[in-house]
């Protein structure tokens, strides 16, 4: 009997196990220049780019989970100094519903921290191959659920935060009408890395994220050194709903 | 003019007609001894009218998806590209007509007893919705629980008790 209950409970969570979608998430990472001194801090382009498989194949359920929050951990060898560039001179709440251009005339084009331009994708791959941007699905009906998902290129453009190390992420397509305002902050990184970008997620147009790309332009905002050869990043998303993920990458550098 | 009778609900049936038979029941209950009626819905008669809408709403989901999927013809089972315009395309030419038939095929159902005014409620946050969707289109990418139009109307599909209808997760209207 109590054997028979034992197999039951081990049946039931495997059951429930199988019904929870599981997220997928790959990070890659890098460095312009690569070739670095080991004491002397030089301004470099960083290349952060995450993406997000689907939930599932099943129709409904070909979108990538929800995301929520991500922690994007960098290694000791870079450095981030947010006073090095303006601060924007409008709030999150005032870049809420503007377009790229608006949200550049808030914050000053100075504080522009990322690579910017159009976004650009590759369809095949379902790839940002644009320095900055992203890829988002959006359904077709917003009544019923399983609606056909299609997906659907977002412009991003980075803006060092009002207040001290934060940074926004004004994200909004060509034309639908759907700004969101991703809200990072800069912290001390625990253990191998050097600092972490915790990153609050609005629900970006309707759907999950399947690849969020950013070049943080070269400049005093990021330098690096490369004291040690190894540059280890990670990226741990939250969703609501499927489990928590962690992305590692393991970067180099070149001494001089 | 009600929602209901905007939709489309049957000429042969018009409310006056309703009405009358109301009043005449009433005459006949109280007739009869006036015995309290219970007012409240019938459970088979939700039970029914919920399987009937969900599954219109699952019929006018497969052929939407059908639509969308013969004009930007998927490989495999991944979600097409598509860049805003073909978005905002799908919007005006499969996704607001196909919810426009829905709901008048929903307006012209006889509601349970009782849920009348549950029913009148849905149909004319949807047609509030699909108002704002005719005029801006590009609206209906909103996140739901986000400025969607069709917030409310899922908000009280399921509140009434449909379980597809309006049964959107956060991360899937659009």
């Amino acid at each position: 009997m109590r054997k028979t209950l034992i197999l039951a409970i081990a049946a039931l969570s495997c059951l429930v196990i199988a019904n929870v979608a599981q997220a997928n998430q790959s990070l890659t990472a890098s460095i312009k220049p690569a070739k670095l001194d080991k004491k002397k801090k030089k301004p470099v382009t960083l290349v952060v780019d995450i993406r997000t498989e689907d939930k599932s194949s099943e129709a409904g359920q070909n979108q990538p989970p929800d995301a929520d929050r991500t922690v994007v951990d960098f290694p000791k060898n870079l450095s981030f100094d947010t006073k090095a560039v303006p601060n924007c001179e409008g709030s999150e709440a005032d870049l809420q519903n503007t377009d790229t251009e608006t949200a550049t005339e808030i914050c000053g084009k100075k504080s522009i921290v990322t690579v910017g331009g159009p976004v650009q994708v590759d369809n095949s791959s379902r790839t940002v191959t644009s320095p900055t941007g992203a890829f988002v699905t959006v359904a077709s009906n917003p009544n019923i659920p399983g609606s056909q998902q299609t997906l659907v290129p977002v412009q991003v453009t980075g803006f060092n935060g009002t207040a001290k190390n934060i940074l926004y992420l004004h994200s909004r397509p060509t034309s639908l009408p759907v700004t969101n305002v991703l809200v990072g902050k800069l912290k001390k990184g625990k253990g191998k890395f050097g600092n972490s970008l915790d990153v609050t997620i609005p629900q970006l147009l309707a759907g999950g994220i399947s690849d969020f790309k950013t070049t943080v332009k070269a400049g005093k905002y990021v330098q690096a050194v490369c004291k040690t050869t190894k540059m280890p990043y990670a990226a741990t998303t939250k969703y609501s709903d499927s489990p928590t993920t962690t992305a590692k990458f393991d970067g180099v550098c070149k001494q001089k | 003019m009600t929602k209901r009778n905007e939709r489309g609900r049957p000429a042969g049936r018009p409310r006056f007609f309703a009405a009358a038979a109301a009043l005449a029941l009433l005459v006949l209950v109280a007739g009869c001894g006036g015995e309290d009626e219970d007012p409240t819905t019938s459970p088979d008669a939700k039970a029914e009218f919920i399987a009937e809408v969900d599954r219109l709403c699952t019929e006018s989901g497969e052929e939407s998806n059908a639509a969308v999927q013969e004009r930007l013809q998927p490989e495999g089972k991944k979600p097409p590209v598509v860049d805003d315009n073909q978005v905002i395309e799908i919007y005006e030419d499969i996704t607001i007509p196909s919810l426009e038939e829905l709901f008048d095929r929903i307006g012209r159902l006889e509601p349970p007893p009782g849920d009348e005014d549950e029913i009148d409620a849905i149909l004319a946050a949807a047609d509030e919705a699909l108002e704002q969707a005719n005029e801006d289109p590009p609206i209906l990418a909103k996140p739901p629980g986000q400025g969607n139009p069709f917030d409310e109307t899922n908000a009280l599909e399921q509140e009434y008790g449909f379980e597809v209808c309006g049964a959107v997760a956060s991360s899937e209207a659009g």
